[in-house]
């Protein structure tokens, strides 16, 4: 019995949390209470334990078994906290009432059986002796004058005529003994009976219990092989147990297409894959590792993405350029591109009319996402001759960083006066997107298209072979701009090249290190092409020439870039053509059958990234809104978009009158008013109402884009309106005759004008960007 | 293997005795365990004269990692090298996964790079469904979602 209980209270303990098991009822209302204030959220309070029991499951299974009074102060602070019972419960909690009947039953039954139990033995030994030995006792001889013949006459005849072994009392009152008997024997017969029918409930309920256990076990058995499988389960899950720093390692090993698609695996993958960190982590891992080289190839306006060791020959992918021409940007004409730099490209396009327009986008082929540049703040009265880019990565900062160069007139050709002036530098920081003037005093003048190399966090160029001012000087230099500190400076090339000037030179970037295309063209005859590569950073003396390229049987117009294994692309007589030096010193020529000319191709190695993922993308222009079929005569695709353009070309000239007003360079090159950083606060403010604005519009409905453009129309037709007297004194007022010019400061309107009407047109500016926000 | 393993190594070379969280214990040279970040802090750390417990590594991927330790203690030339460890890493999914597990418990960068890189393998080129299913992964994402994030790289997904 005793067992028993125990076992029963076991099956229920088993499924309790163990914690509840040993804590006393009364104290623990009160603890319940206490841990339950009424605001603890539903998911708490609703929480499961490991056999998917809540809080108010427990309780309940708790009351069945015990007979507290608190259970029910317990239940009502649960629920009162919104504590629900779990489905799972239910299932388990079926068992209880069977269990808990048994439980009872026993308890109540337990000590009526037991005594009924003992009465009845007793009962039944005292029958059964008494039937054995009867009282009085039995004859133990024969009665003398008996024989044994005649013992039933002797009876009738009322004589003592007893034989031995026969009950004194049978033979002395016959009729009473019987009456004796049958109450012994029937007593006897109910005792056994009674035992027989305890007995028999006690082995049933014996068996019930263990059918009961049984069961238990085998739904113990169940639940415990489900628990193992699950576990087996979620092992070969690996993610649920993988550790992030070993998920971040495999994941960064991947290719950036599958990366794009694996950010839809679940919410955690996301944020792995788009932090800044793993971006960071996965570079590395791409730069580090073999076989990952890439090289970028633009053939015209066409891009391809080429494994290395497979250029030009096979698998390359053309990949879309994002942009649409005369839509985006106005044409793919002066289209430059600078080094790419960890997987980015940044495209440069200048006016080369002196205009003042600067377009700019970075550009991550790899994600095919391209990131706008808003136009630089300085204008500029003083012609402009040319200008130069260079593009790199701020590893100190951890900033990407577009340097632009502008030279004026006057930082070239001002020789007479002996002062001429450095040129104009500006750096775009993508962290902080604004544009920002650099302090320089350059003397020598970058060649114009020049390439720029980026390597050691600093863009380099090589320069116009200046005149000789005393023979000390150096003619050829390497100009370079550092993008950490910001600062330009001078490199020397090496000594057989220093004081030629009839040479070309073109920086470059080979396997890490800086180098230098040395090239010199005669009018006649073969020429000729050397390479030299600075072994140690900053070591003039480390300049080393790795080869010439000799035997060439046609001209050579043009250097284009080098593959891994040091072949060469060079465009030589019209046709794109591998230069390689075998290890017996001699070469290897081959043409690919790829047609060009100089500045037709663009050959850059390339790191595949993630770089630009969290950046504000430009927008594109792909949505497509039919009925506008006419002016597009660029290309067919883009035809379809002109409603966009046409709004975004207007967001843009809006944006820049903003942000060029405040700004303006005079002759002698300075800045007049305002400086660089007050300005770029404004173009950035601009920047982030355009974005605003762009993203409000594609939520809108077509009717409602229709509309806002009539709007900005407005808006922008009352502006010019406003602004056309001031633009004309101040085109009067300037002494620019130029039509170019005059066309530069309409458009520029208030900059080219006087302090008063610069203020005026500022404030009337500001006040306009109120309204429309 | 570790028993014998270790009554066969001379006196010169010092064996280091590592236990497995099943006590099992194997006997590794000491040139060869201490590619091992973890044993050799372990080592280090006044470990070395007794058995060097390894809580986490279970008796049979144990056997495996000194197995890949001896390989790449042993001198082997660069070729086989690769080519036993292209052996070494083809195993199925639950061993791969207990060996990542282990060679990262016990910092060895050499082998949790192969082993990452087989699993990189593995799953390029996979869908996201199925990586889902191979990670058991519950997606979070609601379909609306899931669809913006298809959308804004729809070329990847092609």
């Amino acid at each position: 019995m005793r067992r028993r209980e125990i076992k029963g209270l076991k099956l229920v303990r088993k499924s309790q949390a163990a914690a509840m098991v040993h804590m006393n009822y009364g104290p623990m209302a009160y603890i319940v209470k206490l841990l339950v204030p009424d605001q603890t959220p539903i998911e708490v309070i609703n929480a499961v334990n490991s056999e998917g029991l809540t809080a108010l499951d427990i309780a309940k299974r708790i009351s069945m078994v015990g007979n507290s009074k608190d259970e029910d102060e317990i239940h009502e602070a649960l629920r009162r906290a919104g504590a629900e019972t779990s489905g799972r419960a239910e299932q388990t909690v079926v068992a209880n009432p069977l269990q808990q009947g048994l439980a009872r039953a026993d308890s109540l039954s337990l000590s009526l059986r037991n005594g009924f139990g003992v009465v009845a033995a007793l009962f039944a030994t005292l029958s059964f002796e008494l039937a054995m030995n009867p009282p009085g006792g039995a004859w133990q001889d024969w009665a003398s004058g008996t024989n044994q013949q005649n013992t039933t006459q002797a009876d009738a005849a009322g004589k003592v005529t007893h034989m031995p072994g026969i009950s004194i009392i049978w033979e002395l009152h016959k009729s009473d003994s019987l009456g004796f008997l049958r109450a012994n024997a029937s007593c006897f017969f109910i005792s056994l009976i009674l035992l027989g029918v305890l007995a028999i409930t006690e082995y049933r309920q014996t068996r019930r219990l263990d059918i009961l256990e049984e069961e238990q076990s085998v739904e113990d058995l169940e639940l415990r092989r489900r628990r193992e499988d699950r576990r087996r389960r979620r092992r070969r899950k690996m993610s649920d147990y993988l550790p992030e720093d070993i998920l971040l390692n495999i994941l960064a090993r991947l290719p950036v297409k599958t990366l794009l698609q694996f950010r839809c695996v679940s919410k955690t993958w996301y944020s792995l894959i788009t932090s800044p960190s793993f971006i960071t982590h996965h570079l590395n891992e791409k730069a580090t590792s073999k076989n990952n080289d890439f090289l970028l190839f633009k053939n015209r306006n066409s891009y391809f993405l080429y494994p290395d060791k497979d250029f030009p020959t096979c698998n390359g992918e053309e990949i879309d350029f994002p942009l649409h021409e005369g839509v985006d940007f106005p044409s793919h004409d002066n289209m430059y591109n600078t080094a790419s730099c960890n997987g980015v490209s940044c495209l440069v396009r200048f006016y080369l009319d002196s205009r003042f327009k600067f377009w700019a986008a970075l550009w991550n082929p790899s994600i095919r996402k391209t990131v706008p540049i808003p136009p630089p703040n300085a204008g500029f009265q003083s012609r402009r001759l040319f200008e130069i880019a260079g593009f790199g990565f701020d590893s100190i900062n951890h900033d990407y960083k577009l340097v632009r160069i502008v030279y004026l007139e006057t930082s070239v050709y001002r020789h007479t006066k002996k002062t001429k002036l450095p040129p104009l530098a500006e750096v775009y920081s993508l962290k902080s997107g604004c544009w920002r003037m650099v302090e320089n005093d350059l003397k020598h003048v970058i060649m114009e298209y020049s390439r720029s190399a980026f390597v050691n966090g600093a863009c380099h160029w090589t320069t116009v072979s200046s005149q000789r001012r005393s023979r000390s000087a150096a003619l050829n230099v390497i100009v370079f701009f550092d993008l950490a500190d910001e600062k330009m400076g001078e490199m020397i090339v090496p000594d057989c090249i220093v004081f030629r000037d009839d040479m070309e030179l073109t920086v470059t970037v080979f396997d890490g290190l800086l180098s230098l295309v040395a090239s010199w063209r005669p009018n006649y005859g073969e020429g000729s092409y050397s390479i030299w590569q600075m072994k140690e950073y900053g070591d003039a003396k480390s300049w080393t020439k790795l080869f010439n390229i000799e035997h060439m049987v046609d001209y050579v117009y043009d250097f284009v870039g080098f593959k891994k294994n040091g072949e060469v692309f060079l465009v030589v007589g019209g046709q794109l053509t591998s230069y390689s030096k075998t290890k017996n010193g001699s070469c290897r020529i081959l043409g690919t059958k790829i047609w060009g000319s100089q500045g037709t191709f663009y050959l850059d190695s390339y790191v595949e990234s993630l770089v630009l993922l969290n950046e504000a993308s430009w927008i594109p222009t792909d949505n497509p809104s039919p009925g506008n079929k006419e002016a597009n005569r660029v290309s067919k695709e883009h035809s379809s978009h002109v409603a966009d353009l046409d709004k975004k070309k207007k967001k843009k000239k809006k944006g820049k009158k903003n942000m060029e007003s405040p700004e303006i360079v005079d002759e002698e090159n300075r800045v007049l008013e305002g400086d660089g950083c007050s300005s770029s606060t404004i173009s950035r403010n601009v920047v982030t109402n355009e974005g605003n604005g762009a993203s409000k519009e594609r939520d809108f409905g077509a009717k409602n884009r229709k509309q806002k453009e009539k709007k900005k129309n407005g808006k922008n037709n009352t502006n010019s309106d406003d602004e056309l007297p001031g633009k004309n004194n101040s085109s009067a007022s300037a002494d620019t005759a130029e039509k170019e010019a005059h066309e530069a400061a309409k458009e520029l309107a208030p900059s080219s004008g006087s302090n008063a009407y610069k203020k005026k047109g500022t404030k009337k500016k500001k006040g306009k960007n109120n309204k429309n926000e | 293997m570790a028993s014998s393993e270790s009554t066969t190594t001379s006196t010169t070379t010092k064996v280091l005795r590592l236990k497995s969280s099943d006590n099992e214990i194997f006997g590794v040279e000491e040139k060869a365990a201490l590619q091992s970040e973890t044993i050799k802090s372990l080592a280090e750390d006044g470990y070395s004269e007794d058995v060097i417990p390894l809580f986490n590594v279970e008796k049979k991927t144990l056997a495996k990692i000194v197995e890949w330790l001896n390989k790449h203690a042993s001198g082997s030339s660069k070729e086989e090298l690769k080519r036993w460890d292209a052996d070494f890493v083809d195993v199925d999914k639950d061993v791969l996964y207990d060996l990542l597990l282990a060679s990262n418990y016990l910092n060895i960068e050499v082998l949790l790079h192969q082993l990452a890189q087989k699993v990189a393998d593995m799953i390029k080129g996979k869908k996201p469904e199925e990586i889902r299913q191979l990670f058991g992964i519950k997606n979070d994402f609601t379909p609306e979602e899931e669809a913006e994030i298809r959308r804004e790289n729809a070329w990847a997904f092609e």
